[in-house]
This record gives C-alpha cells, structure tokens and sequence, in this order.
C-alpha cells in the first residue's frame, strides 16, 4: 500500500487537487495488484501440483486423473484476475511509435479514449458472462474427474471483470483529469 | 455491405485504432465483436461472449505459458544470471573481446531457462553491464552485444514467442521447440564470432581480459550445474517425450522456486515481483489472443486472408520471392510493433498465403520452417531502430550512452542475423533435422 495521497495536505502548502480521486485510484490499484497476485499463486500451486503428478507418472505411473482438468480450469480464473493488474499498470501492449512527436496533453487524450475501450469490453464482457453463470448453473456442466462444476469459474471471473471495469474507469477519470491539468498526480500510478 | 469491404474496413479501423494508442488487444476485441455483429446480426455473437473467453483461456495447451513466464521471472530474481555469467566469463574472459563473449554465452545460457527476450536483456544487462564497463568496453560493444544477446532468450527453448506461433498455426510445441535448438546455438556461435571480429577490426573496442585460475574456472563452472539441471529435465523431459510441455513448465516453476529458495538467493519480495511480472504479460498475451480469436472470426466470413493469399498466388510470383516479401513485411512490421502482438496480428493473414506456396515440403515441415524464420525476423525487431524494446531497455541501464550508439553497436549482430535468415531459407535442413530426429 502507497502513502495515502490526502496526507499532502497537512504537512504541504497547497491542498492536493482531488484527493478523493486518487486516493480511489490508489484503492483499485491496490485492489488490482493482490487479485493479481493471488492469481499467480494459483498459477504457482498449479504448477506444483502440475510437477508432483509429472513425478508421479514418472515413477510409478500413475499421473494424478484429475491433473489436466485442474490445470485449464484454474489457469482461465488465474488469467482473468490478471486482467485489472494490467490495466492499471498499462501492461497492455500499445504503438506509441507514430505518436510520440505529440504532446504530452494529447498522449494523455488518447490515453484516456483507449481507457473508454477497456472500460467498454469490461462491462460487455460482465454481462454477457454473468448471463453465462446463470445458465451454466441452470444446466450444469461438470469437469470430467473431479465433476467440479464449470459455474465455479464465473464468480471469481465476474469479480474479475467488474475489478477491470473499475480499474478501465479510474483510468478514464485520471486521464482526463490530467488532460484538465497537467499537474495531477495520478493515484494509480503512485500506489 | 460487400463482405470483403466490411472486412478491409474492419482492417482500417483496427490500424487506425493502434495508431491512436488503443491497446492492440482491446483493438482485436471490439473490431472483432463488432465486425462479427454487424455481419450475422448482434444476437450470436453476444451470445458467444458468454463463455467464449472462458473456454479459450481453460485451454491446457496455452497453460503452458504463464507457467513458462512464471519460471523465468523466479529464474532472474534467483542470482542464475550472475552464475552464468561467472562461468562464461572465466572461460572467454581471456580473449580480445572475451567479456561481451561471455555475455552473448550467458545470455544464450539464461535463455534456456526463460522464455522471454526483454526478460534476458535486463536480467543480463544488469549482471554484465558493470562488468563490461569496468573492462572499458566501448559503449557501442557493450550495449549492442546485450541488446542483440537478449534475443536469445527466445531463439533458444522455451520460448514463449515460439508456443503463441505453434498455437495459432496449429503444429506441436514440442516439434517447434525441437525446432529452434540448432537454429538457437547457430546464432549463439555467429553472436559469439561477431563480438571477437568486431573486438578485432575496431580497435579499442574489446579489450582482453586477465585469465582466470584454474581454481576459479573450476568454481565458476561448478556453479552453473543448477541452470543445466533445469534446462536438461525441463527441454530435455520435453525432447525425449517424457512429459508434454505443460508438466515440464510446471516442474521448471518448481525446481527454479525450490532451487531458489533452498539456497537462499529468493526473496519474498523477489517471488512476489515474478508473481506480477507473470500477472503484467501472461494477462496481456492472453487478452491479445481473445482478441485474434475474435478478429479471426470476423475477418475470415469476410474472406480477408483468403483473398490476400489468392491475389498473391494469382501474381504470379515465385514461392521464395513471395517469402521474401513476407519476411519483408515482418521486418518493417517489427520496426514498429513488438514481438509477440506482431505475431499473433500477422500470422492469421500471412500464414495462408505461406500454406498456399510449394517449397518441397510438407505442410507440416513448411510450418515449422516458416515458424523459425518468423522467430528470428520478429526478434530482430527487438533490435532494430525505432522501436526496438531491448535495445530501450539497455538504453535504460546505461544512461549516459546516447541510444544511436546502441543501435549502432547492434548493428554487426543484425548482419549476422541476415546471414543467418538466408542459411535457413536455403538449407530448410537445418530446423528440420531435430524435429524429423525426434519423430
């Protein structure tokens, strides 16, 4: 966690811009990067899990059954909690080659539209797919060892999505912000 | 609307959009989605979005790859890098040139442990960087030798540029792998015969090292048994069909975790930055791929690559000089754009035009052949002014040196590499032998 942006204003001269702004950018900076985290920690227990049933295929031939079915299950919920990290810390890839002669107000322009389509993918995409939750629970679909049901993927991936959303939105807000004034300090970029 | 319209103007949104700075893949996305809606209306495609991400992310192939991220961020915070380079330096450091030598061969070291290009440039760059300063490398040898040695952390298995090729073009993981070894230690040697002849012809450049103790050469290379242990059971498992990809990645994760753990050289710190570096470019590859599956959809009902590839095969042009205007392509695409979005944009409109061709060879072998010339065209991208992603990451190691020397020092190794693009093309061979070997 990043130093709360309002302290500025007790020790500095001039009171922060928009204190309340940033420091929800903070939040869902903050908010992003753990539900990232905690997605690579599925990433690295599956790939223990993933090791121990190569070793033991190995050995005694007999690879753990439900290894496969784990693997792409958990994989999927990991790489949408991956998403809002990316896009608060801007691991999206862009071209910035044929706009770089620009100013600084006009990159942070554009910056702010491409948030609009992030923002937009997030909220389609968490429609859609809660529609999807809805009906993978009316007709239930099961992994074929464990018969885990496939429903348990949309609440950690919905979670995920509506993080993006917001995390697409704060970008959104603080771009403009900044294209109004160039002095802001962006909450994101500091937590 | 005509179709093929609807699909070039789809293309000319989707250019546009990335010229504007719009993420390549939410570009992909929305293009893709909307093309698809306005073509067969907007009920079906929303209703594939209800699971259509989910079923192309639960995809055990693919899982390959965050795992692979995974193992190559831990390998860089677990002080691998600064072992190889101990080693390969007490081995070349005597000869003229032979610090930017034992960079190119820890680098090629490195990569047999990480996937990625960006990832072996800076872990490289900070290990060897210092080091070459203090042996008063010229800022040209030194930068270009670690922006041009990075890429051999995809030309060398694992490589994750190389498992997003074999996905999208549909061939085996393991073959392409088999694939990029000879190819991979090919460009190590001529990297290495590039650092001592440009040592030799630019005075000043490189100069010679004191020889190491008998000692020390023993210590150093001692040390370097753990990055051969990971290499031999994780690429090796793979070569011998022991396990498939996936498990091997799965077991490099755990061996670089536990070898780093155990020997005190991982932080929590450090496994929680490889943690985020895996989140930052596994959700970004991933996003880039939903994106191409969506594009695809859109732009093959409004038959793009298809015609593409027939008007190409109607103008009546050799196979090899339409190869060459592809890998033309991709070298200007690559001036501009990075590595792997390069990939996965391209290759749905440019691999039916190559499928399309007869170079004597079968499908298959054509796609493995192609793959690795794509490989080495894509990563010279890395390297190539403007944009060039490991020489800016050097840049951003070595301060003071003015980013044109960089370049300027890349240079002889993208010679090398050109030479090394027209022994593939002409020997088809050489990528094939492994692959045919393993078979």
């Amino acid at each position: 966690m990043s130093k709360i942006p309002g302290r500025q204003a007790e020790t500095g001269d001039k009171p922060p811009v928009t204190p309340v702004l940033a420091q929800i950018a903070a939040l869902i900076a903050s908010l992003s990067r753990w539900w990232a985290m905690t997605g690579g920690v599925l990433i690295l227990i599956l790939s223990v899990m993933a090791a121990a049933s190569a070793a033991s295929n190995l050995f005694f031939g007999r690879p753990f059954s439900a290894d496969h079915e784990l693997v792409k299950h958990v994989t999927a919920i990991a790489i949408f909690m991956f998403l809002p990290y990316c896009q608060i810390s801007g691991a999206n890839i862009t071209l910035d080659f044929f706009t770089d002669g620009l100013s600084e107000r006009a990159k942070q322009a554009m910056s702010a539209f491409s948030s609009l389509f992030a923002l937009a993918f997030a909220v389609l995409l968490f429609v859609q797919m809660l529609q999807g939750f809805q009906s993978y629970i009316r007709f239930q679909e099961v992994t074929p060892v464990l018969r885990l049901p496939l429903w348990t993927a949309f609440p950690p991936i919905l979670i995920s999505l509506a993080l993006l959303a917001a995390a697409s939105f704060i970008n959104l807000a603080e771009g403009l912000r900044r294209v109004q004034n160039p002095q802001y300090e962006s909450g994101a970029e500091r937590s | 609307m005509n179709s093929l319209v609807l699909g070039l103007v789809g293309l000319g949104l989707l250019l546009g959009l990335i010229v504007v700075r719009v993420p390549i893949a939410y570009t992909m996305l929305l293009v893709g989605i909307g093309g698809v809606a306005i073509q067969s209306g907007p009920f079906i495609v929303l209703n594939q979005l209800k699971d259509l991400a989910y079923a192309q992310f639960a995809n055990y192939d693919l899982s390959v790859l965050p795992m692979f991220l995974l193992m190559g961020g831990l390998a860089a915070r677990s002080g691998l890098s600064t072992d190889l380079f101990r080693a390969a330096h007490a081995w070349f450091g005597r000869f003229r040139g032979g610090v930017a030598m034992a960079a190119v061969a820890a680098c090629a070291g490195f990569g047999a442990v990480c996937g990625s290009s960006t990832a072996t440039a800076s872990t490289m760059g900070q290990v060897a960087l210092p080091e070459l300063r203090r042996y008063k490398y010229s800022d040209a040898l030194a930068t270009g030798t670690l922006a041009a040695g990075g890429t051999l952390g995809i030309l060398i298995p694992p490589s994750v540029v190389l498992i997003v090729y074999a996905i999208i073009v549909e061939v085996n993981i393991v073959t392409m792998f088999a694939a990029a070894l000879i190819p991979g230690l090919i460009a190590t040697a001529m990297f290495l015969v590039t650092v001592a002849l440009y040592s030799r012809f630019v005075s000043g450049a490189g100069p010679k090292g004191e020889p190491v103790s008998a000692a020390e050469l023993w210590s150093a290379s001692i040390n370097v048994i753990p990055v051969l242990v990971v290499f031999a059971i994780v690429i090796g498992g793979i070569y011998a069909g022991i396990y498939n990809p996936t498990a091997a990645a799965a077991i490099g994760v755990f061996l670089v975790l536990a070898y780093g753990v155990a020997a005190r050289r991982l932080s929590l710190a450090g496994i929680r930055d490889s943690l985020l570096d895996t989140a930052r470019t596994g959700g970004m590859i991933f996003l880039i791929l939903l994106g191409a599956e969506l594009l695809k959809i859109f732009m093959s009902r409004a038959g793009v690559p298809q015609a593409g590839a027939e008007m190409l095969q109607a103008s009546g042009l050799q196979p090899m000089a339409i190869l060459l205007l592809v890998i033309f392509a991709f070298l200007l695409l690559g001036c501009l754009m990075d590595s792997l979005s390069m990939i996965i944009l391209a290759i749905p409109f440019f691999w039916p035009v190559i499928a399309g061709l007869d170079f004597g060879l079968t499908p298959n072998d054509t796609k493995i052949w192609f793959g690795i010339i794509i490989l080495i065209v894509v990563e010279l991208g890395l390297i190539t002014p403007p944009v060039g992603l490991n020489v800016f990451i050097i840049s951003a190691m070595a301060k003071d040196v003015p980013m044109r020397e960089t370049f300027k020092g890349v240079m002889p190794f993208f010679g090398a590499e050109v030479v090394r693009i027209a022994l593939l093309i002409a020997f088809p061979a050489i990528t094939l032998f492994l692959p045919h070997l393993l078979r």
